[in-house]
């Protein structure tokens, strides 16, 4: 026993200096530019953070590889103006804690040598993570977190291609004004529901804020904690409340717990409107049928490639690699490695000043994204994009179908809203 | 009385490697890790005044430290006050409310204390997610300014950071080391071993129960003022992170409890080992990291369930052993 | 309204009862406070889903099969860890399941991935009236399974031999072991039955419950603090502290404001401990 424990503390030493030394020991392969990147990947938003990271994964290949696609990058090998380099993705791990998210973002742009920085997912995390770019002076362009407070900030070295919650939550209650006219109802009584952390908050302090103007009379306000086992007696506040719509701004697991005990409760508003957790592939795996016909939060739907034919090109490559379509979550993560390489191949150059300016300049097309944005046009002081707009969709058949606004409907919306058997 | 001598002398020579380490260790992200290793040093220095000397385990020391981290940010952002006024009211306001509070607390014993603290740090993050004027669940930014001492914000290089808890590490090991030689350490002693025999010898239980709790709050909250000055952002869900609780308790047992090196060893082993392998294998998302970091805490516990400081002991007595050995020969 | 609402609280008490006396089992018997007990429920949860997906077990069915499985483990843990620290002090054996906690969640995620799964189709499922109160059918199986549990685990400590020697132990080991009882074998089987009881909650848990690495996480939290509430070593206390909970958690939520339901659970605790300092039931030394 004695001689036994002394083998395995002589291990324990070797297997601490070993842990010490390995991450020293980085390879530097020439010619390819780094950029940097962070997603929850452990923790209770690992799985979203997974999904981000695969549409990311996504963008390196159809940038870094040719395929016979009308996208930009797609055709031709890495980034053309600096003779195809190619990039080189390095990857952090927040595990979702703003201070570890702070840490992950400084080594990787200090020991990397990033050029450039983008992802975070959870807006409490971004704030850090963009704190620390900014401090070390490099650009970092965010498709992902959507808390208005982020871009509040009068950062130099942050730019955001998503739109806000306040956008965000605007479209949601004009969506339902639009179905109000449409049906020749009135639906007035508003409930809305929040997870009690950064984002949830601000989704909640903009609803309220566009619930006054557009005249919804806000009959219930619940705030909760993501990580609760169970939600009984939140949902029978809804039920007293008996709201018309229902607004949840939630993440995964708990668009699951809330969608069962509403279900379980015979809670049904006539327009139950999700966001973030309800875009995850796996909340619509879990709950299954339940999930009909609740509109849905995004900035992607598959039916966008009926515009955009490349769209579906994109996803059936996804689909070989992944085995799934591309949900929205990947699709917006998607978007800011392309932004990236399109600055640094307008400035052909490396140089974080340069890609910054070059990032100023911005003017993308439509036909260059897949999310349903305008386009991207930075804001010359908040460095939002000036022409980022968001979409609704609904589940349908399982599947994320486009249904506001309604020019680009690729179906016809159901309503109203009612629980399957 | 040599031995003492050699103790403090091995200890000044350490502080001399702490001052010159970040002048060789420039990488940001090693300038990060040794940050942190002071930061919980310093933590765990506090919960070990409360736990390892007095004995009563809190796994809720992430409600003074949130404490901490808001009373100055508040301060700051809402009143314009100097952080390093901040800093000092966030280890007084700390105190104060840990006094306030530990006064019922002080009833409960053993595992039903512990327990308590951890309700007692869920319940502070519930009340400053739910109060609208410190920011609620969205937290409250801390605008950056010039890096300098005086702003106490440090942008080049974290050095600044560094030195700031470095000092206040020594302050609380040199206050360690006098209370432990002093009546109050006796008596937290005595509590820790039998709170009824030493309410028999004539110790007022109450009063130094709340010291012990008031001081350990006092210098865990104005850690949270150096964290919030490190990352500029307060936010209830990672200022009052049942996981900063679980991280101190950890590494002042990783270390060994109830001395003065104990937490120390613990954090200079334990911070680097998390924050290297989440750095050299966290990008892969699968969780080996964390594995490698809970099967290093099990098979210390396993074979050496007085923490490192067990080990240090072993190797002196038989150090020890062999020099007598030797001078008999 | 109130009805429903002690119905719903009562029923998710119970849940919380499952995972809570097997914690509190392994407590009275060994003084260990196992902090690794909601990710040994969550390893539960999923060899309940890989059960059903290969072999198409029921989760609710299959909750005796698990529970032996879960029996063995905990033999296997108690026999490669547990026996180790049981002589340390105290903080090293709160540590240790720390440090187990850890690696099960993470091996959990390194084995499975972070994804989401859930059983469907399990034989309990939807919801029925009883009057004008809802009730989830696999609620009401899995209050159902933890009253079994606590009859079973009722009758055999005080009815069988082992039982009342694992008794004898919790309440005084060394004349215990002076009485000629074997510790080590009656510590493993203690610690296997109180993982067992974490392997039947996660089971019933499994059959309406969605599964992923931390799932249990929250579960071992709330049951930690049911069985102080309780009083620790009372397998009683530690049902009654968490229909406590339950109740308050729903009550509170409703009334006070769901922000507020943990903040209410913690504070009840913390109000009860210090008008009870050894909890409702507890006993022995702290």
């Amino acid at each position: 026993m004695k001689k036994n424990s002394l083998v395995v503390r002589m291990v324990l030493a070797l297997m601490m200096v070993a842990v010490l030394f390995v991450p020293m020991m980085g390879s530097a392969a020439p010619a390819t530019i780094k950029i940097g990147t962070i997603y929850p990947l452990t923790g209770a938003n690992a799985t979203t953070g997974a999904d981000c990271m695969s549409g990311v994964e996504m963008a390196l290949d159809i940038i870094n590889n040719s395929y016979d696609i009308d996208f930009p990058f797609a055709k031709t090998v890495g980034i053309p103006n600096l003779g195809g380099a190619k990039l080189e993705l390095v990857v952090g791990d927040s595990r979702g804690d703003a201070t570890v998210g702070m840490a992950e973002t400084e080594r990787i742009i200090t020991e990397s040598k990033v050029c450039a920085f983008f992802g975070g997912y959870q807006s409490g995390v971004v704030k850090t993570t963009s704190m620390a770019a900014e401090r070390l002076q490099i650009p970092y362009v965010l498709s992902d977190a959507t808390s208005p407070t982020l871009t509040e900030r009068g950062f130099q070295w942050f730019f955001r291609v998503i739109p806000h919650d306040g956008i965000q939550a605007k479209n949601a209650l004009e969506m339902v004004n639009d179905i109000e006219k449409k049906e020749k109802v009135d639906l007035k009584k508003l409930a809305i529901l929040w997870e009690n952390t950064e984002w949830g908050a601000s989704v909640a302090v903009e609803l309220r804020k566009w619930a006054a103007h557009y005249g919804y009379k806000l009959v219930a306000d619940i705030s909760y904690v993501y990580k609760a086992t169970d939600v009984s007696a939140e949902v029978l506040k809804l039920k007293a409340a008996n709201p018309d719509i229902i607004v949840h701004a939630a993440y995964v697991s708990d668009a699951i717990l809330f969608t069962q005990t509403m279900k379980a409760m015979k809670v049904a508003p006539k327009v139950f409107i999700g966001m973030a957790g309800y875009l995850d592939p796996n909340y619509v795996g879990t709950v299954g049928a339940d999930a009909e016909n609740i509109f849905v939060r995004g900035v992607y739907g598959l039916d966008l490639a009926v515009s955009k034919p490349y769209v579906a090109k994109i996803n059936e490559l996804y689909k070989k690699k992944y085995g799934r379509d591309m949900s929205p979550n990947a699709a917006r993560s998607f978007t800011a490695p392309f932004v990236i390489a399109d600055a640094i191949n307008r400035a052909k150059s490396t140089k974080p000043e340069d890609i910054r300016k070059a990032l100023l300049e911005t003017n993308m097309p439509a036909s260059a994204l897949i999310t349903a944005y305008d386009g991207v046009k930075f804001d010359p002081v908040t460095h939002d994009n000036t022409l980022a707009k968001s979409l609704y969709l609904q589940i349908q058949g399982g599947k994320l179908r486009v249904v506001w606004p309604f020019n680009l409907a690729a179906v016809p919306y159901s309503y109203p809203f009612a629980w399957g058997k | 009385m040599a031995n003492n001598k050699r103790f403090i002398y091995t200890l000044l020579i350490v502080l001399g490697i702490a001052i010159v380490l970040p002048l060789v260790l420039k990488a940001r992200f090693q300038q990060h890790i040794l940050v942190l290793v002071m930061l919980y040093a310093v933590l765990g220095e506090a919960w070990n005044i409360m736990a390892g000397y007095a004995g009563m385990v809190s796994i809720g020391q992430a409600a003074f430290f949130g404490i901490g981290a808001y009373v100055s940010t508040i301060l700051f952002v809402k009143f314009q006050v100097n952080p390093w006024i901040g800093f000092i009211a966030a280890g007084l306001v700390t105190a104060a409310f840990a006094t306030v509070i530990g006064l019922p607390f002080s009833r409960l014993r053993g595992r039903y204390f512990a327990i308590g603290t951890i309700a007692l740090g869920q319940m502070i993050k519930v009340v400053f997610e739910n109060w609208p004027w410190v920011g609620g669940a969205t937290g409250m930014i801390i605008d950056m300014k010039k890096g300098s001492f005086w702003n106490f914000q440090f942008h080049a290089s974290k050095t600044g950071y560094y030195y700031i808890a470095l000092g206040m590490l020594v302050f609380v090991v040199v206050y360690i080391y006098i209370m432990e030689r002093s009546k109050m350490g006796f008596y937290f002693k005595a509590i820790r071993e039998n709170e009824d025999v030493a309410t028999g010898l004539g110790v007022n239980k109450t009063k130094y129960k709340l010291l012990a709790i008031a001081i350990s709050a006092g210098i865990t909250g104005m850690c949270g003022t150096i964290l919030a000055q490190y990352q500029l952002y307060v936010e209830p869900a990672y200022m009052f992170d049942h996981t900063i609780s679980v991280t101190i308790a950890l590494i002042a047992v990783f270390g060994g409890s109830g001395n003065i090196i104990g937490p120390i060893l613990g954090s200079v082993i334990l911070m680097p080992i998390s924050e290297l392998t989440r750095a050299w294998m966290g990008s892969s998302g699968s969780g080996i990291d964390l594995m490698i970091y809970g099967v290093f805490i099990v098979l210390m516990c396993v074979f050496e369930p007085d923490g490192l400081m067990g080990i240090a002991r072993k190797a002196g007595r038989r150090l020890e052993a062999r020099r007598e050995k030797e001078v008999a020969a | 309204m109130i009805l429903q609402l002690l119905t719903g609280g009562v029923l998710l008490g119970c849940v919380y009862g499952l995972v809570s006396m097997g914690l509190s089992l392994i407590y009275g018997v060994m003084g260990i406070v196992n902090f690794a007990h909601g990710a040994l429920v969550m390893l539960a949860m999923y060899v309940s889903y890989w059960l059903n997906t290969y072999v198409s077990l029921d989760p609710v069915i299959g909750t005796p099969i698990i529970a032996l499985i879960m029996f063995g483990f905990g033999m296997i843990l108690y026999k490669l860890v547990i026996k180790r620290v049981l002589k340390g002090p105290f903080l090293a054996r709160m540590l240790v399941t720390f440090g187990l906690s850890i690696f099960f969640i993470n091996m959990a995620q390194f084995l499975w991935s972070p994804d989401y799964r859930n059983i469907q189709g399990a034989i309990s499922k939807g919801t029925f009236m009883l009057g004008s109160v809802f009730i989830e059918l696999p609620k009401l199986v899995a209050s159902v399974g933890s009253l079994i549990v606590a009859a079973l685990i009722y009758w055999f400590l005080r009815k069988t031999k082992t039982g009342l020697a694992i008794q004898a132990i919790s309440i005084d080991r060394s004349a215990a072991s002076l009485m000629g009882i074997n510790l080590e074998k009656l510590n493993a089987i203690a610690f296997g039955i109180g993982i067992a009881c974490a392997g039947a909650a996660g089971s019933l848990l499994a059959s309406y419950y969605y599964i992923f690495p931390d799932v249990g996480t929250m579960f071992g939290l709330v049951a930690l603090v049911a069985v102080a509430l309780g009083g620790f070593g009372s397998t009683e206390g530690a049902l009654i502290g968490a229909i406590l909970i339950g109740i308050i958690e729903t009550l509170g939520g409703f009334y006070i404001g769901p922000e507020y339901k943990y903040a209410l659970i913690f504070l009840s605790y913390v109000l009860i401990v210090i008008v009870r300092p050894k909890g409702l039931m507890g006993w022995g030394a702290d």
